[in-house]
Parts: structure tokens; C-alpha cells; sequence
């Protein structure tokens, strides 16, 4: 399976990259509305791997779009199939900026968070993630996939080590992640489409 | 990129943990930008790890009876220790302080990112541990060494190098019977692609025994 390659294959985009370009330079604020529709789920994935507050994301994903715009309308990506890339660089380099700005010391045993605690939603759609999580390693059939489960997603250890430390095929330690991440899709899914609060995934932890 | 390649490459995970290269990065980008079921499993994923995160500090506890009973079974193979029975419960772990949790296994997790704990304490554990550093990587760094030495300056484990984490957290296994009760050091050094020394942090913490 493979994606199209154009703006079609998304589930909303209305045109294709060639014409939605097109009619951002032509200042269609329609077309602007689009673009922010198309990219806002990928550009917080993107902006969440860099930078670790949730308000943080937003505030970048904001400045991204705003740059994006402005550099669209100026007729700057001149091959619109490059409009995937063209967005994510502008991501990258927006949030790379930020820590640019803000850091010196980010590794500082003192360094203060800047970004305040989260929102209430924020902590509410959270307190339901770890929930699910929870219920989803209550149903693991054994302890070890527990532990397999942190080794990997939070202690950051290699599959390789963890492969060799419990003795298992890269085929069993595979299956163990397929599972957990399908199951927990499921759960997701099921609580979004019951009206429950979704939590914000463009936030991770800290 | 097509969707065989990345499953058969593990390529959302690794892109979420940092664990794929910078190329490997900007072309999956390219890719889920315009890709609803990469991106629904990127979120969900995501939203796994955070939940992970989340769990309180006894959700892998059981696993340290795991790790204790395999240790029990190995001894058994060449010490009486066979005939004695396991403990009925895993050893206690004790880790006081706002900046220290046994997450597992047992995992200690130090942080500096909210407020560094000078003198963090473990209290001693049977076999292997795991010690958990816990910060925010900067711009520029791509990996990290990490070296532990005791307060007298003598090393407990050279440098090893870490590649960097999307969690800002690093993982080091280390043995009890290594360590006499006392001060040690947890030095991260974050380095940049040309290997270049960037940020040095010293994670204190202190080995004792109960």
C-alpha cells in the first residue's frame, strides 16, 4: 500500500497540491483554511518529537502555518508535490529555532520549565490515556511484556538487548509492540467515537 | 516509502523514539504529511508511550519478581541456593525523594529536568538494576556518553554511547554487587554529530544498603 502522492489520498484535502498552491498564491483564504486542515495532525507529530510541552506544539504549529502561508503566497515552493516536505521543513526548523532560542542550558540540573503545567483538559485527557494504557498491561498475558513494553517505549534500551536479556525472536518482541499499539488504537478509537475526551497526542510526556 | 517497508522497519517506532536516522526522519515526514493511516498510528503510538509514562510507580513492580525469580534460577544451577525457597514477594525497594522512583525491574529514574535531588538514595537491590536519567535533550545534540564513577573518583562503568532519546530518557543497567554503599556520579555527556563534547550534566545518587 502507498500513498498517492497527492493531496487526495488525505481524508478532507478537496483539491489536489497543484491546486491548492495555486490558489494560496492567488490569495484564496479558502485554500489557507485547507492547508491548515490538511497538515495539522502531521505538523504536531513532527513539532511533539522536538519539543516536549503541549502548548509549546501548538504555539509552533501557529508560527509554522503563518510562515508556510506567507512563503506559499510569495510563490516559493515552486513544484507543489513538494508540499508534504516543503511543510515539514518549515516544522523542523520553526521548533529547532525555538530550542535555539530558549536554551543554552536545557540540559541544566536547574532548568525551570518555561511552558507552566498543563491545562486542565490537558491533564484530564491524559489521566484517560494512562487509563487505557493501564487496562491494555492488565490484559498483557505475561509480566514479561510488561517489562518488554517499558524497556523499549521508556528506558530507550535496543531491541537487540532486550531480545537477548529475555531470550526472545526479533518475530515474538515485533508481536509484543503490534499488540500493545493495535490494542490501544482500538480503545482510543473507540472512546473518541463514544464522545470521550481525546487525549491531545500531540503532547507527550513532560 | 511504501507501508511494507515500514512496518518490515519498525520505522514508526523508531521515528517516535529516535531511534531512525535524520534521512530516515524527513522522508517518513514526507510521507504520513500526506498519509492518514501512518498518522493515525503515529498518534496512537504516541499516545501508548504517554501512557506508559503515566503509570504509577508499582505498574512494573511485578516484573521485578520476574527478574528476581530468574535470578534465584540461575544461582540455583551452581549454589545450594536451590533448596531454599523464593521469598514470598519481591525485595523491597525504598526510593525517598520527589526526583527518584523505581519504575521497575527495578528501574531508578533520575531526573533533572524539574529540579535536580543532590543525593538521590537507592537502596541496595538483588542483581541487576536499572538506572533511568531523565532530561531534555538540547538542539545540536545527537547522542550522548554516559560514565559512572564512585565519589573517590574511581569508575564503575567507562563511556558508553547512547544515541538520543525522544523521551530524554537513558537507560544503564548496572549490577549491585558492583557497588559498596556510597556516593556515585551519572555523567551525561551530550555530544554533537562530529562527536564534539556539547553539555556535561552530573546525576548524583547515592548506593546504600538497608
Amino acid at each position: 500500500m502507498q500513498s498517492s502522492g497527492t493531496g487526495q489520498s488525505f481524508a478532507s484535502p478537496r483539491r489536489s497540491r497543484q491546486d491548492l498552491v495555486s490558489a494560496i498564491v492567488s490569495g484564496d483564504r479558502s485554500a489557507e483554511a485547507e492547508l491548515v486542515d490538511w497538515f495539522a495532525r502531521g505538523l504536531a507529530i513532527i513539532l511533539s518529537r522536538i519539543v516536549k510541552d503541549h502548548q509549546t506544539v501548538e504555539d509552533l504549529r501557529q508560527d509554522s502555518f503563518r510562515i508556510a502561508i506567507e512563503r506559499l503566497r510569495s510563490g516559493a515552493l515552486r513544484d507543489p508535490d513538494a508540499l508534504p516536505g516543503f511543510m515539514a521543513m518549515i516544522a523542523r526548523n520553526v521548533a529547532i529555532e525555538h530550542l535555539r532560542q530558549r536554551t543554552p542550558g536545557a540540559l541544566s540540573a536547574t532548568a525551570p520549565d518555561p511552558t507552566g503545567g498543563p491545562s486542565q483538559y490537558h491533564d484530564l485527557a491524559r489521566k484517560q490515556n494512562a487509563a487505557i494504557v493501564r487496562k491494555i498491561l492488565n490484559e498483557l498475558p505475561q509480566p514479561r511484556d510488561r517489562e518488554l513494553l517499558y524497556r523499549f517505549y521508556i528506558a530507550d534500551e535496543e531491541k537487540e538487548t532486550i531480545c537477548e536479556r529475555f531470550g526472545l525472536s526479533a518475530l515474538h518482541f515485533n508481536r509484543v509492540l503490534h499488540r500493545a499499539r493495535e490494542r490501544f488504537r482500538e480503545l482510543f478509537e473507540k472512546r473518541r467515537s463514544g464522545g470521550g475526551i481525546v487525549p491531545p497526542l500531540d503532547a507527550p510526556d513532560r | 516509502m511504501d507501508h511494507g517497508q515500514i512496518e518490515a522497519t519498525n520505522l514508526i517506532d523508531r521515528y517516535l523514539t529516535n531511534r531512525a536516522t535524520p534521512e530516515e526522519c524527513a522522508r517518513f515526514e514526507e510521507h504520513f504529511l500526506d498519509c492518514p493511516d501512518c498518522l493515525s498510528r503515529l498518534e496512537s503510538t504516541r499516545g501508548l508511550i504517554d501512557g506508559l509514562k503515566q503509570q504509577p510507580p508499582d505498574t512494573f513492580q511485578r516484573r521485578t519478581w520476574v527478574g528476581f525469580m530468574g535470578w534465584i534460577a540461575a544461582a540455583a544451577v551452581t549454589t545450594f541456593a536451590i533448596f531454599r525457597p523464593p521469598p514470598a514477594t519481591p525485595p523491597p525497594v525504598t526510593i525517598p525523594g520527589p526526583t527518584l522512583t523505581a519504575r521497575a525491574g527495578p528501574v531508578f529514574t533520575l531526573a533533572t529536568v524539574r529540579g535536580a535531588q543532590a543525593d538521590a538514595p537507592i537502596v541496595t537491590v538483588s542483581g541487576e538494576f536499572t538506572l533511568a536519567l531523565d532530561f531534555e535533550p538540547a538542539p545540536g545534540i545527537k547522542g550522548f556518553a554516559v560514565q559512572v564513577t564512585s565519589g573517590t573518583g574511581e569508575q564503575l562503568m567507562s563511556e558508553v554511547e547512547h544515541p538520543l532519546s525522544a523521551s530524554g530518557t537513558i537507560g544503564i543497567g548496572l549490577r549491585s554487587q558492583d557497588l559498596k554503599p556510597g556516593l556515585y556520579r551519572a555523567v551525561v555527556v551530550g555530544k554533537s554529530v562530529d562527536g564534539r563534547e556539547l553539555q556535561r550534566v552530573i546525576f548524583p545518587f547515592r548506593f546504600q544498603v538497608p
